[in-house]
């Protein structure tokens, strides 16, 4: 009997083991796949894949950067100086062009002919460059100078300003306005609801009367289980209006629309942990303050407040957390534009938003769909690093005592 | 001078002090003893209005400290416990360092400027016999002193403040032998500035510390007399029975 009770324990030990074994491993795969498919995007070339881009060989031109290559197909930039070549006009040629200078029959059975009829504009066209698939691309090599391409590196992610991913030929993938524009939203977000979430659990835990605790704290947390969708067309639908009419923008999709959005998704969390540290705040400290001769308020910003530091710095690293990770709410108000934030009144996007409303058009395994991973990775080292160092804020403020 | 009038206290329906009349003299040390339950610590915190706190409770009678009935609505709360200290059962000093913990009191008062807090702050430290201990280490946090520093720590707090009276609630039940015979030299030596009054479970120290001594039981005080002629020759039976340990 005994022997039995022993062995049923130890299965169930092991069982609890191997669960949280499983759990840690299922985790660790998630990221480790995330990461790998995210850090896929710097092995591949900076023009779309498949393509090359072709000068004239006279052309001193060596390399073009992702950012030169899109400006020049959009003529923003025409000259050949303008990116380190000789004082002459660009001719930029897409490939389709082709069709309309020749006739099928020039052409050739199957296109044999078109390499060469490539070549031949390219020749005669001293200031042009072409963008051709590989498979058409001469090999002449005494009129075409097909220009190297490189992998995206980390500096074009990294420091890069435009978001562009289907842009031909060169896409671009620059970090920094999602970045900046998902900061911009969270930071702000929080800057409306930590005082308004503050005050509110204050209220609640040291003010209220029992009558009022009981209607609001269940309308509190019947906030937090409201779907972010649901919040989403709330802000679409009474906030982008309010906004554009009462500050007169040209659009009411904003940035500070997104944030406005935020802070109420994230007010009921920060509300109910700040409450519970402040509650959980000992009797006996109160009544030693109070036994000084403290006033109420006195016991609550120097005693109460001080001893649930730690409690509130877990309640705004949680808003935060909801902050930045949240994507449907935030794709509905932002107006979506991945442009570096200039005003809170322009339109932004975020992140998660990015990858929520791009995911479906890349092509999987593409360098967009893994620059989509790769936001993914950096979204989750952000979180990351703000749970740490509210851990250790939080472990500073209990280990002083002070 | 604490004068108690016919005072009734109630928690909800619990009639918890039953017509309590008493005195207590300047400069003297009382002690309230009696079983668990029996109305000590409430009739304590009545004194200092500690029961404001808990909810769905209230008062009937008058209580008065220098004259002045103390649940007068024209008496500040917060004035009248900068007037009347208290010390509670366990240590709590606040989660801060030893010198804000004693500087606590003079700061939410705002009593003086930074060099008469220091002085005021070793000077009731000293005043609780903590000072020698402490001296190279107020920046420290509080919670790294022992129990009884600790104590002590909670008693030169209630001190910074100069309050006349001194409550307190069973001081040294948390504490050792030793922190405890601290705790109860202190409190001869405080006699001499401040009115105490202190609820304890231990009869030994009732009759070692106080000059008077109020046996309660089931609400009612039942015998109030100097501590000598209580431990020696009580007039009723059922604090003789209760000193001699035949129950409670």
């Amino acid at each position: 009997m005994r022997r039995l009770k022993r062995i049923a324990e130890r299965m169930v030990e092991g069982l609890l083991t191997l669960s949280g074994g499983v759990t840690s491993l299922a985790i660790l795969l998630i990221i480790i796949f995330l990461f790998k498919e995210g850090l896929g995007l710097f092995n591949s070339p900076n023009v779309e894949k498949g393509y090359s881009l072709c000068v004239n060989s006279s052309n001193e031109i060596v390399r073009l950067n992702p950012l030169q290559i899109k400006n020049i197909f959009d003529y923003e930039v025409s000259n050949w100086q303008e990116v380190g070549g000789a004082d002459e006009e660009i001719m930029p040629f897409r490939f389709d062009e082709i069709f309309s200078q020749y006739s099928d029959e020039e052409l050739g059975e199957d296109y044999a002919l078109l390499p060469q009829r490539l070549s031949e504009v390219i020749a005669k066209h001293p200031n042009i460059i072409a963008f051709l698939p590989q498979k058409y691309t001469p090999k002449d090599e005494a009129s075409v100078k097909v220009l190297p391409t490189k992998n995206i590196s980390f500096a074009d992610f990294f420091g890069g300003k435009e978001w562009l991913p289907t842009a031909t030929p060169s896409p671009l993938y620059g970090l920094l306005p999602l970045l900046l524009g998902t900061l911009w939203v969270s930071i702000f977000a929080i800057l409306i609801a930590l005082p308004l979430g503050l005050g509110v659990a204050i209220y609640l835990s040291e003010l209220a009367t029992e009558h009022a605790g009981k209607f609001l704290k269940p309308a509190i947390e019947l906030l937090a289980g409201i779907p972010s969708v649901v919040y989403g067309f709330f802000g679409l639908v009474v906030l982008v209006p309010l906004v554009q009419r009462s500050l007169n923008l040209p659009v009411g999709e904003t940035a500070f629309t997104g944030s406005l959005i935020l802070a109420i998704m994230a007010l009921p969390t920060i509300i109910t942990v700040a409450e519970d540290a402040m509650r959980n705040t000992p009797r006996a400290m109160r009544e030693a303050s109070l036994a000084l001769g403290a006033t109420h308020w006195q016991t609550i910003y120097k005693v109460v407040v001080p001893y649930a530091s730690s409690g509130i710095s877990a309640a705004v690293v949680l808003g935060v957390g909801r902050a930045i990770g949240e994507t449907m709410a935030v794709l509905m108000v932002t107006g979506n534009a991945a442009a570096m934030p200039r005003s809170l009144f322009e339109s932004v996007r975020t992140i998660p938003a990015t990858i929520a409303a791009e995911l479906g058009e890349a092509p999987a395994g593409g360098a967009h769909y893994q620059s989509l991973f790769l936001l993914g990775c950096i979204l989750f080292v952000i979180t990351m690093m703000v749970s740490i160092s509210a851990e250790v804020i939080s472990k500073r403020q209990y280990s002083k005592g002070v | 001078m604490i004068e108690a009038k016919n005072v009734n206290f109630y928690y909800g329906n619990f009639h918890a002090l039953k017509n309590i009349s008493m005195q207590m003299e300047a400069n003297t040390v009382t002690a309230f003893i009696g079983p668990s339950g029996c109305g000590k610590s409430t009739f304590l915190r009545i004194l200092n209005r500690m029961n404001d706190l808990i909810d769905d409770t209230h008062l009937a009678g008058e209580c008065l400290i220098d004259g002045q009935n103390i649940y007068d609505k024209s008496v500040q709360v917060d004035e009248l416990r900068k007037k009347v200290g208290m010390v509670f059962q366990k240590p709590n000093p606040f989660p801060k360092s030893i010198f804000e913990n004693v500087a606590y009191g003079l700061r939410v008062n705002s009593m003086g400027d930074k060099s008469f807090i220091a002085g005021r702050v070793e000077e009731s430290l000293r005043g609780a016999a903590l000072w020698e201990e402490v001296k190279d280490k107020l920046k420290k946090s509080a919670f790294e002193l022992s129990g009884g520093q600790q104590q002590r720590l909670c008693i030169a707090r209630a001190l910074a403040i100069s309050p006349s009276i001194l409550l307190m609630d069973e001081p040294a039940s948390a504490l050792d032998p030793i922190s405890t015979s601290k705790i109860e030299e202190l409190m001869y030596a405080l006699k001499q500035k401040y009115t105490i009054v202190i609820v304890t479970h231990n009869m030994q120290q009732a009759a070692r510390v106080s000059d008077k001594t109020g046996f309660f039981m089931l609400g009612e005080l039942v015998e109030y007399c100097d501590t000598k002629k209580m431990f020696l020759n009580p007039d009723k039976a059922q604090t003789q029975n209760y000193i001699t340990g035949k129950f409670g």
